[in-house]
């Protein structure tokens, strides 16, 4: 661990900058929705550890990334913790395709922001009980006459359509 | 995400497993189509994505996430070291001294801080760095110590309104229950259900919570430089449970003025969230299966120049998905105490 006052201003502005980033990808590697804030301290505890051996002006938001899968891939070898994954196999499926993912940004925020607003009126008040008032899809199928399981279905639906958006009014600000 | 269609019933499981709810004959469908399908892979990667994204909008929590993550970094282990962290993040002041209400507990001197003495806790704490050396104090003040020995039986009535109770979910005082003694005195307090009188919509509530809410009005001239730490500690333990199941404890304090402490608005956890003046959470403790030994939780607070009322939750959860269900088996509370900490000039 370093001792020094300015390595951990630093350290510190990194967490700010990459937890957010860091979160998502946490759960794109198939972590339960509930364990990803304990799963992305922990990687930031590592790196803390570790901060010695990381190269000032490479990518950080990178390191804390890779130490992420290590983390999951150790998660699926300890038997106590597979209870933070959403299953085995999917943890281990993604977490063993490494795909390249796009860096959280200010813009896909505001992607999101914006195309929230263009939602059926329907889909607004899904994402509203899902995410905003953390109600689950039993709940709001037993308020709306509706089953949990086409709750889930149309939520599914629901994130295929705002991640197209997203990528659409990203890529039409790139070009 | 791709626009390669997928059938109803590969959509439906995944789904399911998005919501962490998936059935047994989803397992064997949703492996083979994921291993044979890199399309499939990355809708399902997508999905996460977009999920976690509107989690973290739903409901920001950055702040809470640092502090969370600068208290296992830096674990408060004892009272000396939570005071020298006090020390090294609050700034110095000269105006505490002879204002302090007759609870003082004492005050223990510390001597800082050199540029680098203090600053490896400071810089984490409150990312305040002293160029200085200066003679320091850290004065302390019981704000609240609670074993449960007396005052009145809990209330199953949601978050309080009114100061000088408990009150949340159903609970109990009990005392010594099979091999739980209490941590200190005769008597503790008992989680019982994850639902209080008039809940609505109880069904597939899984973590039983109580709050207390303490007027620290008459504090307000020491706050008032927002200059003050609260700490909490309380210490929870459980009868001896299955090696499969898992149950996570959680602090959160609410820093709170008086229109909001009445409002009710506290009784809606996201708007308490978003309004309150300030907050900080602890949810790192899981308990062990040794009932003879009693965990401590802790949390600490800045607190704001406008402070009027101080809420705390504590909460007890059932934390995996097999074990959810609405009652707790022997889950207990005891030795709550919230301390405040403030560095003055020696003069």
């Amino acid at each position: 661990m370093s001792s020094n006052s300015t390595d951990h201003d630093w350290f510190m502005e990194q967490v700010r900058r990459e937890q957010n980033g860091l979160r998502v990808f946490v759960r794109s590697l198939g972590m339960r929705a509930e364990a990803v804030d304990d799963v992305a301290q922990e990687c930031f505890i590592v790196a803390f550890q570790k901060l010695q051996t990381f190269e000032r002006g490479t990518n950080f938001g990178a390191w804390v990334r890779a130490i992420a899968r290590i983390l999951v891939r150790n998660e699926l070898r300890r038997e106590g913790r597979r209870q933070r994954l959403l299953a085995e196999y999917v943890a281990e499926i993604l977490v063993n395709d490494e795909v390249p993912m796009p860096e959280e940004s200010p813009a896909r925020i505001e992607a999101l922001r914006r195309c929230l607003s263009e939602l059926p009126e329907k889909w607004r008040r899904l994402v509203q009980q899902r995410y905003f008032e953390n109600l689950s899809p039993s709940v709001i199928g037993s308020q709306e006459s509706r089953t949990a399981n086409e709750v889930s279905q149309t939520l599914f639906r629901l994130r295929a359509a705002l991640y197209k958006c997203i990528t659409r009014r990203l890529s039409e600000q790139a070009s | 995400m791709t626009t390669q269609p997928i059938s109803d019933e590969l959509q439906a499981a995944l789904a399911r497993l998005i919501e962490g709810v998936p059935e047994s004959q989803d397992d064997e469908l949703v492996a083979n189509e994921l291993r044979a399908q890199p399309e499939l892979r990355s809708q399902l990667r997508d999905q996460l994505v977009i999920d976690a994204l509107l989690r973290l909008e739903a409901e920001p929590t950055e702040t809470a996430f640092v502090e969370e993550l600068v208290a296992r970094i830096l674990p408060p282990a004892d009272e000396a070291a939570f005071l020298r962290r006090v020390s090294a993040a609050l700034p110095l002041s000269t105006g505490f001294i002879g204002k302090m209400p007759v609870q003082i507990q004492g005050w223990i001197p510390s001597r800082f801080l050199t540029a680098a003495a203090g600053l490896l806790i400071g810089a984490f704490f409150a990312s305040i760095v002293f160029a200085y050396v200066a003679p320091e104090i850290v004065r302390t003040m019981q704000l609240m110590r609670e074993s449960f020995e007396a005052g009145p039986a809990p209330r199953a009535t949601g978050v309080p309104l009114e100061p000088g109770m408990w009150s949340g979910d159903y609970s109990k005082i009990v005392g010594k229950q099979h091999e739980v003694q209490p941590k200190s005195g005769d008597k503790m307090l008992r989680f019982l259900r994850a639902d209080y009188e008039g809940k609505p919509q109880p069904e597939g509530s899984s973590i039983s919570q109580v709050y207390r809410l303490i007027d620290v009005r008459s504090y307000r001239d020491q706050f008032s430089d927002g200059r003050a730490v609260v700490r909490f500690s309380a210490e929870l333990n459980a009868l001896a449970f299955n090696s499969d199941e898992r149950y996570k404890c959680s602090v959160a304090l609410y820093a709170l003025d008086a229109e909001m402490a009445a409002s009710g608005l506290t009784r809606n956890r996201h708007l308490l969230d978003l309004s309150a003046l300030a907050m900080a959470r602890n949810s790192h403790l899981d308990l062990d299966r040794d009932p003879t030994s009693w965990q401590t939780l802790y949390s600490e607070l800045s607190l704001p120049p406008n402070i009027q009322y101080l809420l705390i939750r504590v909460e007890i959860a059932h934390a995996t998905p097999a074990q959810v269900r609405m009652t707790f088996d022997g889950h207990y509370l005891d030795d709550v105490s919230l301390v405040v900490a403030r560095g003055v000039r020696k003069l």
